[in-house]
Parts: structure tokens; C-alpha cells; sequence
């Protein structure tokens, strides 16, 4: 019999125990993950180049201003630029600039053949040599040029810190247009750019293997002795190991061409061609680039994030204004919701007297309480929004979420109230004190730490709050301007990131800052009835 | 008594902001990307003119226009004769094609429109039915707000007399489409062609319909089946002088065409 | 006192029992809205017809479906899988805090606790959609948003309520019981499992009962996760929309017999929170009434 109790009970208690772990464990988990994933981001990101940069490109260099926070510039970015598909940096570099693309004089005249174009667009200027290209560059946030590499090389060192030299990837892996078309029913997508290893090495003998169509690969090696040789050799080319596949294999195929015309010409003549190429090039006509994509990882939630206001829907920019937003709609709610939820207490405390009055009180209050948010937000649209005309904006939702966080304040402020020793108010009124003044001088300053630590609480609540507020107050990420506009705040802001499918690592880095918020909130609010209970005990 | 100083300050300062004109336009979450950047640049040089779009979709938008909430309103559909009874005046302001897109696993490159219309009613279930792998058609619709919705109902189902099937994940904008999709395998969803990008940087891919790519080239010459056309509309034809005409003006200038292109919409001619 | 005192002594007293009365009045003032809004319905639509049929089908013409039997089932199917798990983990780690926890790492699990209870509901869902969707469609299968996923994620949101009623409860249990069953000869965890457990039950109860209103209550966290699919849920790999989920998808455009339809969907929503509430009033007294016997 003992024995099977104490195997029964080390079953419970270590089920308890793990209980707690558990507990323990999923709260670490969820911050955890959030906070990690706020701070740091890990994404597949897709080019149509590969990861190679050159400092030069054929000679020129490309600069930009300081300001512009790009690295490495794409090749079809940089022909977008110069051909008028972009006229802001906001796609090729989530900077907000109108994009100002310059050309001096010594490579202007090469300039379509540099980049592939059939004809430059209209919004390519010409300043002059390599010194007034340079010049235009460092005076504009958003400019770009174009200038050769020795002429660059040899200006004014001032005038050279002034800019930045942004290396270009422009080389792609560049296929037959046969491997791109549909056949039967399959067209070939994004490959990982480990494929072009794989491709080199001899290990991929038809395109099927990288989801494309039913078709044999062709592997055209560059030229021994040319730049993209050398970038074939580091991909993994062996000659002696690639006819060795070839022979096994009997479908793939190399072809070692003793020229770089000769080259091109493989890959666009021969079906199933493969090569890495140069990416003006790549025109999708007789050589056609695939897309290519690679991991990339860096910081996430920035300085420049929290200070920032967001554009564009919240794709480009930080989360200032709605931080502020945020701010406001607190402020806004603590005013509304504190006097009455006091007052309240102070009434319950100390006027009333336990009866059916008291009890239908209570038993409001905590009614209000279970009250699940969606329903708030359905009243606060009927009466706020459309009943008392204020429409969508601060006012409607800050009394929306007031009416959500009163009974925490009446609940709290209550205990508070009740904790003050009666001694304190007997003695207050014993020395002719009203009640009133024995309230608002002796009994609130007495519970002010607790209401306050309730009031944090109740903060916290009113801060992770979005059901309600997005029927009640809005969306409209600037800052707010007035009680009457539509405002959105952190948490809506969250909401609506994920829900419009903006960026993954945006909804993350703006999450880590709302649960840094709670945890604000929350150590406050520790802070402060630790201080109680050591002022209280001191 | 210092909380009601407070209050009356904040509503004193409320209405002092009340000065600057609010406009309140809203609707199709396509339209929305054009829209957005469209106030930015336009309020640019207007200082005491506030604009906010609210993307409700396109039939709570126009809903809101005939009822005043909205001065003006997006929409990615045509409108429905009720709607140009009711008064409203639509402008179009650019073209898009209704882009289906598939999760990167679909090994799936072409639909013809039968196909379409039969997974979107849910006569066919698995991909293997349509030439790809053996694997569940998780169908992302839009809401019924949606202009898009109406759009692809109008293009698609219509025409067989077909109903939706209502075994569907429900997204209630573009960008939500764009995110289930990329996220779920198996999954198909239609969006603008503004919305391609978010879906191919995930990991997506756009399908050929009829054997034909969406794309401007193919929207402009009509061979792409499933074009539409976005509009700007208003409760009777804009006023002159009024900031809804300015603003129309704007997004239909020069200016307005390069942000459309850059939202990745076809400006025009 | 002079009578401008008295006057303003009472009239603050009357302020007080003023705003003291505003928790009723918004209360009373929700339930008149929203019933005014909803019962209208039910003279267009049946009440079996609503309730009872799976049918919602708000923009077919001529004939619009109203059924929210599908909705009914999703909240309901999805709350109690939600007990399943947090019922059990809840109440151990409750007794935990209240019996066994340490000096150190007591006062350490109950601010993890209350940290949980803190977190919003866009937080969980983010979670939810990075990590238990991509979970649940790897180990069990299905296309990952479904009834399971968003059970988990609100048996997490859940925990800290029936963690905390739970420790309070068992705390509250006079000591004299703790003492006399342990002279008894009985050992701690059968004083734990026969004496204590017992003796709070009603306040477990209450602690439950309070979570399963709040499970039934959350819009967000489902949202994100649920799929919100307007079937009927087959099972826990199925998608699924609960009655919260149903209002908030649909009412930025619903107009006319839709909205109606969507208030009569808050009201059975209110009448069971209402319901709950009452329930754990009356057991809160019966609690109080056997503690002092």
C-alpha cells in the first residue's frame, strides 16, 4: 500500500513540478522569440545577380551619397536606376530620396552598352567630368553616378570623402531562354545560390532537379584566363572532374568555348545552357537570367526605427509617430478613466455601506471586467463613432479603452483604499477634519503607492489593446492631430503589419518594442510596491 | 480640479487643430499603396491639409462615400449600377492585373481559367488534378468587401454561374493574401500586380492564366485575361477648386504615373 | 461646519456614488445597445435558424443565411481544448506556488506569471503565426491554421488566471486543516491532493470558469491563427472562425440584416460571458458561505 501511494504521489508532484517549468519555460519562450527575432533578422532574399561584388564596374565606379544606406548595389537596380523604372531609392534601398542618377562625360557615350539599356532614361543628367559628377553626388541625398575609375581616382581626396564607393554584383547565372519556359506545366523559380556549385561541380545533370522542366543541363565554361573563369573555378569547376560526370552521366554535358563571343554564343544558341554571365548581358532575350536567392542576416531593430516616422503603410521608415500616438491615447485615458475609477472606490470604501447597492456594484464592475474586448469595440463604434458623431478618431477609442480598464482601477484603487489603517482616519477626523478632507489628505496620499501600481497595471492593459481600438480609433500611422483624427497605435500597429503581410521582420521589431513597453510597465510597477512595502515596514 | 484644466486644455487644443482641413478618403486595399504615397508627396506642399486613407475595402469605401463618412473613395472593381445610381462618379487612374500566386512548393506554372474556376468553387481539391504534385489546394480568398474579390468573382466565377467555396482561409487585404500565401503550403490566392513582389520576396510565384504572364506589357495589349482597372471615385463628378479634384488631378499627372508604376501598377496610357 | 461645507461634503459624496454607479450604467447601457441592435434580427431570421444552422451565407441574394451554429461550435471546440491543456498545467503550477514553491524561485515564477498575464494579444498571435502554426503543420499535419494552434495559443493567454485563482485559493485554506491532516499522519502531497484541493475547489472553479470566459472572449490571438475559415470545425486540425472571430471580420462592411446579424452574434457572445460571470458569482458565495462554516 505505501508503496503505491509514494509511486502515485512522485507521479503528481513531479507532473506539478513540471507544471511550473512549463510555466516558466513558455513565458522565456515567447519573449524570447520575439525579442530575438525584434533585434536580429534571418530572411531568403531574392536577386537576379549573385553575391559577387566588384568595386569597379568595366572600368567606372558607381558612387553615392554618404546618406544612402545601401552596400551593395544589384545590377538590375542600378540599370533601373539609370532607365527610369526607379525614381526614388525607396525599392532598390528602402530610403526615402528621389533618386538622382548622374553620368559624366568619359562614360556617358557607353553608357547603354555599360548597362544593357537599349536607351537611358530621361532622368539621367550630365554634369560634367568626374569632379562635377562627384560634386552633384555629395550634394544630393538621393544622387548617383556613374564615373570612370582612373578619373575618380585622381580627384581632390576632400571631394573623394564626400561620396561613397558602392561596389555593384553584376554578375548573374545566365541560362538558354529554353530552361524559363513553361513545359508542361512547370517553369523553374528561385534557386538557391549553392545551385551554382552544384552546377559547376557536375552534380545537377537536368533541370528538373531544380524544379524546372524536363530538360538536360549544358554547362558552358568560361574562357580560361577571364574574370568569370575565375569565379567558375572558386564555384567548384574541375575540368577533369566535370567530364568524368559527364561521361557517367550521358545527359550533361560541358562545353569549354576558347572565347568570350564564343561563350555567349553557346549559351544562347545551345538548349539547356547554363553560365555564369555578365548581367548586362542577361537582356531575358537570348540570355536570360535566374533568379537567384541567398540568406541573409543583420541587425533588426534599430535606434533609426524608434525615431523614424513610418511611410508608405509602414514599409519604409520607423514607428516614432506611432510611438508617440501610443503616448498620447494613454494619456488620454488615464485622464478619462482614473477620476471616475477613483471616485468610485472612494465611494465603496468609504461612504457605503454593505448592501444591495454595494453588491450591484460589484457585481457591475466585475461584469465590466469579463467583458470580452470585441463587444467594447462594437459599442464604442455605435455610440462614439457613430451615435455621438465623434467618428473614427482618439477621442472614441481613448473612452473606449477607458471603460476597459475602469474596473481595474476601481479593483485596485479599492484594496488601496482599504489597506490604509483606520487609525490614520480616525485620527484625522478626530482632529475635526470633514470626511472629504480626510480622503483627499490623508486616506489617497496614505494609498498612493498602490493605486499607482494600479494604475501601471491598468496601463499595461490599455496598451496591448487592438480589437477595440481599430473599429474605434483608426489606422493612420501619422501623428495624430488632434482628438479627432484617426491614430494608430503600437499594438494596432502590430496587428496591422502582420495582417497587410508588410514585413515579417517589421511586425517582429515593432512587437519587441511593445513587449519592452509591458516589461517597462511591469517592472514599474514592482518597483513601486517594493518602495511601499519598504516605506510601509521602514 | 487640475484634472478638469486638463480636460478642458486637451479640448481646447483639439479644436485648434480642428483648423486644418481633415479629409478622409478610404476603401480598396489595392488602391491603397498608390494612394498612400500619393497624400505623402501631395501634402507635401499643402502644410495645413491632413489626408488619411483607411483601407476598408472597396465596398465599404464606396458604401461610405454615398453616405458622406468619405469624400473619396478607392476601388479595385467596376462599379455595380446601384453604386452609379446612388451618384457616384468613378475616374480610372490605372490598370492592374488580378495576379494569381502560389506558395514557392506548387510546382504548378500554368492554370487555364476552367482551372481556376474549378479550385476557387472547389470541384478540383488536390494539385495533382491540375498537373502538379499530390498535394491539398488550400484556397486563400478574399473578403466580400474586397474590390478584389468582386473583381475576380466578376472575371472567373460569374461567367460559369459558380459560387465561391467556403472552404477558404479568409484574408481581408492584399497584403494578407500575400502573407498566407507565401507562408502556406499548397496555398493559391489572387492580388494586384502591386502585390507580386511582397509575394515573390517570400518565397511565392506568379502564375501564367491561359498561358499567358501577367505583366504590363500583357495588360496594356489585353492578351492577359484577368485585367481590371482601378479607380478614384466620387460622390458626383469631383468639384472644381475642391482638394478631391486636386487630388485626382495629381494621381492622373506625371508625377501620379511614376508612383503608380513604382507601386507596381500600369499608369494610363 | 458651515453650509457651504456641508453643501460640498455632499455633493462630493454624491459625485462618488456617481461615478460608483457608472460601472453599472455602462453595463446596462452595453446590454441595451447591443440588444436594441440584435433583436431586430429575429424578425427577419428565426431563432433556430440562427442559432442552430450552419448556413452563414450574409451576401447571397435572394436568399441570405444567418447560421451561426458553425461559429458556436468553433468558440466552443476551441475553448475546451484550450481547458484541456491550461486546466491541468494551471492548477499544478497554482498548488505549486501555493505549497511547494522555494523562498527564491516562488516569488521568481509568480512575476513569470504575471508577465504572462501582461503580454497582448497581437504578441501571442505573432507568436502564434512564427511558431505554433509552422508546429502544428509539421507534427500533426493540415495546412498548419487550425482549431489546434489556436487552442494552444489560448491555453497559454489563459494560464496565468487559473494559476493565479488557484494559489490564492489553496492559500486561503484556513491553516488548521493544513495542521490536522498532517498530525493525521497523512504526508504533504496527500495533504495537497485530499485536504487542500478540496477545500479550495470552489475557488479552482471560479478560476476556471473566469479562464474559459476569457478563452471565449479573445478575438486576436484566434484571428491570427485560426484560419477563419466560415466551416463548420471537423476536427482539431480543421480551420476554424469563432464568434469573435466572426464579428470582427465582418464589421467594417457589414450593412442592414448583415449588421444586425453580427449584433445578435455579440449578443449570444454576451449572454454567455453574462452567464459565466453569474456562475462564478454564485459560486464565490457558496465558497465564502462553506469557508465560514
Amino acid at each position: 500500500m505505501k508503496r503505491k501511494i509514494r509511486a502515485g504521489e512522485r507521479v503528481s508532484v513531479g507532473f506539478v513540478w513540471l507544471s511550473a517549468a512549463f510555466t516558466i519555460a513558455t513565458l522565456f519562450l515567447i519573449l524570447g522569440y520575439i525579442l530575438w527575432n525584434g533585434f536580429f533578422y534571418s530572411n531568403n532574399v531574392e536577386y537576379s545577380v549573385t553575391s559577387d561584388a566588384t568595386r569597379e564596374l568595366d572600368g567606372t565606379l558607381v558612387i553615392v551619397n554618404p546618406r544612402n544606406p545601401i552596400r551593395e548595389l544589384p545590377f538590375d537596380a542600378l540599370r533601373g536606376l539609370y532607365s527610369d523604372e526607379f525614381s526614388s531609392w525607396k525599392k532598390p534601398a528602402g530610403f526615402d530620396a528621389d533618386s538622382y542618377p548622374y553620368v559624366d562625360d568619359a562614360t556617358s557615350p557607353r553608357l547603354a552598352g555599360l548597362l544593357g539599356l537599349e536607351a537611358q532614361g530621361e532622368l539621367v543628367e550630365f554634369p560634367g567630368d568626374a569632379a562635377a559628377a562627384a560634386e552633384s553626388v555629395a550634394g544630393n541625398d538621393g544622387g548617383i553616378a556613374i564615373v570612370d575609375a582612373k578619373a575618380f581616382g585622381a580627384l581632390d581626396p576632400a571631394l573623394i570623402e564626400r561620396v561613397r564607393v558602392v561596389p555593384t554584383r553584376s554578375v548573374a547565372l545566365g541560362v538558354n531562354p529554353s530552361v524559363v519556359e513553361i513545359r508542361d506545366n512547370r517553369r523553374i523559380g528561385t534557386v538557391h545560390e549553392t545551385a551554382i556549385g552544384d552546377l559547376y561541380a557536375g552534380k545537377i545533370s537536368n533541370w528538373k532537379e531544380l524544379d524546372g522542366s524536363d530538360l538536360p543541363v549544358t554547362v558552358i565554361v568560361p574562357p580560361p584566363g577571364s574574370a568569370l573563369r575565375s569565379l567558375a573555378d572558386r564555384a567548384g569547376f574541375d575540368h577533369d572532374r566535370a567530364n568524368g560526370h559527364a561521361n557517367q552521366s550521358g545527359s550533361l554535358k560541358f562545353i569549354e568555348p576558347a572565347t568570350m563571343d564564343e561563350y555567349y554564343l553557346s549559351l544562347a544558341g545551345t538548349r539547356g545552357a547554363v553560365g555564369l554571365v555578365e548581367a548586362s548581358r542577361a537582356n531575358g532575350i537570348d540570355i536570360a537570367p535566374v533568379k537567384l536567392s541567398r540568406r541573409e542576416t543583420g541587425r533588426n531593430l534599430t535606434l533609426s526605427f524608434l525615431l523614424e516616422a513610418p511611410k508608405d503603410s509602414g514599409k519604409i521608415g520607423g514607428i516614432s509617430t506611432i510611438i508617440l500616438n501610443t503616448f498620447a491615447m494613454i494619456l488620454l485615458t488615464l485622464i478619462f478613466s482614473i477620476p471616475p475609477g477613483l471616485f468610485a472606490a472612494i465611494y465603496l470604501v468609504e461612504y457605503a455601506r454593505e448592501g444591495r447597492l454595494v453588491r450591484l456594484i460589484r457585481l457591475g464592475t466585475e461584469t465590466l471586467a469579463g467583458i470580452p474586448s470585441i463587444i467594447f469595440g462594437l459599442f464604442g463604434m455605435l455610440v462614439f463613432v457613430q451615435g455621438l458623431g465623434w467618428g473614427i478618431s482618439l477621442l472614441s477609442g481613448s473612452l473606449t479603452v477607458t471603460l476597459m480598464i475602469l474596473p481595474t482601477i476601481v479593483r485596485t484603487a479599492e484594496e488601496a483604499l482599504k489597506a490604509v489603517p483606520g487609525s490614520l482616519q480616525e485620527g484625522s477626523l478626530a482632529l475635526g477634519a470633514t470626511k472629504v478632507q480626510t480622503v483627499f489628505r490623508v486616506v489617497l496620499p496614505a494609498a498612493f503607492p498602490a493605486i499607482a501600481s494600479g494604475v501601471i497595471l491598468a496601463i499595461g492593459r490599455a496598451l496591448g489593446e487592438t480589437a477595440a481600438l481599430i473599429y474605434t480609433m483608426g489606422s493612420n500611422y501619422n501623428l495624430t492631430g488632434g482628438l479627432f483624427d484617426s491614430t494608430r497605435t503600437l499594438a494596432v500597429h502590430v496587428y496591422l503589419i502582420i495582417a497587410e503581410g508588410i514585413s515579417s521582420d517589421r511586425a517582429f521589431a515593432s512587437g519587441a518594442v511593445l513587449v519592452f513597453f509591458i516589461l517597462a510597465i511591469n517592472g514599474t510597477a514592482r518597483f513601486v510596491i517594493n518602495r511601499m512595502g519598504r516605506m510601509a515596514r521602514g | 480640479m487640475k484634472k478638469n484644466l486638463m480636460l478642458a486644455a486637451t479640448l481646447v487644443c483639439g479644436c485648434a487643430l480642428l483648423a486644418a482641413e481633415t479629409y478622409t478618403f478610404g476603401g480598396s486595399t489595392t488602391v491603397q499603396p498608390i494612394a498612400n504615397v500619393a497624400i505623402e508627396k501631395f501634402t507635401a506642399s499643402k502644410p495645413d491639409v491632413r489626408i488619411s486613407y483607411e483601407g476598408v475595402g472597396s465596398g465599404t469605401g464606396l458604401k461610405q462615400l454615398s453616405e458622406g463618412t468619405l469624400t473619396l473613395a478607392g476601388s479595385s472593381r467596376d462599379l455595380k449600377k446601384s453604386e452609379l445610381d446612388a451618384g457616384l462618379v468613378p475616374v480610372a487612374i490605372a490598370s492592374d492585373a488580378l495576379t494569381v500566386v502560389v506558395n514557392k512548393d506548387v510546382r504548378v506554372a500554368n492554370l487555364t481559367k476552367d482551372q481556376l474556376a474549378g479550385i476557387y468553387s472547389g470541384t478540383i481539391v488536390n494539385w495533382n488534378e491540375v498537373g502538379g504534385k499530390d498535394e491539398k489546394i488550400e484556397v486563400v480568398n478574399r473578403d466580400e468587401t474586397s474590390g478584389t474579390f468582386g473583381a475576380f468573382k466578376e472575371l472567373v466565377l460569374d461567367p460559369k454561374k459558380i459560387a465561391f467555396t467556403k472552404n477558404a482561409i479568409v484574408a481581408k487585404e492584399n497584403g494578407e493574401v500575400a502573407a498566407k500565401v507565401a507562408s502556406t503550403p499548397g496555398a493559391i490566392g489572387y492580388v494586384g500586380l502591386g502585390f507580386v513582389e511582397e509575394i515573390t520576396k517570400a518565397g511565392g510565384k506568379a502564375l501564367a492564366i491561359d498561358g499567358v504572364d501577367p505583366s504590363v506589357k500583357t495588360t496594356l495589349d489585353g492578351s492577359y485575361p484577368l485585367s481590371r482597372k482601378l479607380y478614384m471615385v466620387t460622390k458626383g463628378p469631383a468639384k472644381a477648386k475642391s482638394i478631391e479634384k486636386a487630388f485626382i488631378d495629381y494621381v492622373l499627372s506625371a508625377r501620379g504615373k511614376v508612383i503608380i508604376k513604382e507601386a507596381g501598377f500600369i499608369p494610363l496610357k | 461646519m458651515t453650509k457651504v461645507r456641508r453643501f460640498m461634503e455632499a455633493g462630493l459624496e454624491r459625485t462618488f456614488l456617481a461615478c460608483a454607479l457608472l460601472s453599472i450604467a455602462s453595463v446596462a447601457l452595453m446590454t441595451v445597445f447591443i440588444f436594441r441592435q440584435g433583436l431586430p434580427l429575429f424578425a427577419k431570421v428565426s431563432l433556430p435558424d440562427f442559432l442552430l444552422s450552419t448556413d452563414w451565407f450574409p451576401s447571397r441574394d435572394p436568399n441570405p443565411g444567418y447560421g451561426i451554429l458553425s461559429f458556436i461550435v468553433g468558440s466552443v471546440f476551441v475553448t475546451v481544448m484550450s481547458l484541456a491543456i491550461s486546466v491541468p498545467v494551471g492548477i499544478s503550477t497554482g498548488i505549486f506556488l501555493a505549497e511547494m514553491a522555494g523562498r527564491r524561485f516562488g516569488p521568481f515564477l509568480r512575476a513569470a506569471v504575471e508577465l504572462l498575464a501582461g503580454i497582448p494579444s497581437v504578441i501571442y498571435g505573432l507568436f502564434g503565426i512564427a511558431v505554433i502554426v509552422p508546429l502544428v503543420r509539421m507534427i500533426p499535419g493540415g495546412n498548419g491554421y487550425s482549431a489546434l494552434s489556436s487552442s494552444i495559443v489560448l491555453a497559454i493567454m489563459v494560464l496565468p488566471t487559473i494559476i493565479n485563482m488557484t494559489e490564492v485559493s489553496v492559500r486561503s485554506v484556513p491553516n488548521e486543516l493544513r495542521e490536522g491532516s498532517l498530525a493525521l499522519g497523512a504526508t504533504r502531497w496527500q495533504t495537497i491532493s485530499g485536504v487542500l484541493v478540496p477545500a479550495a475547489r470552489s475557488g479552482i472553479v471560479t478560476g476556471v470558469v473566469l479562464g474559459m470566459g476569457r478563452a471565449l472572449g479573445e478575438t486576436m490571438a484566434v484571428l491570427l491563427v485560426g484560419g477563419n475559415a466560415p466551416i463548420m470545425p471537423a476536427g482539431p486540425l480543421s480551420m476554424v472562425r469563432t464568434l469573435t472571430m466572426n464579428v470582427i471580420t465582418d464589421m467594417a462592411y457589414a450593412e442592414g440584416t448583415h449588421l444586425t446579424a453580427l449584433f445578435a452574434t455579440a449578443i449570444v457572445l454576451f449572454v454567455f460571458i453574462l452567464a459565466l460571470n453569474v456562475f462564478i458569482q454564485v459560486a464565490l458565495k457558496r465558497a465564502v458561505k462553506e469557508s465560514t462554516r
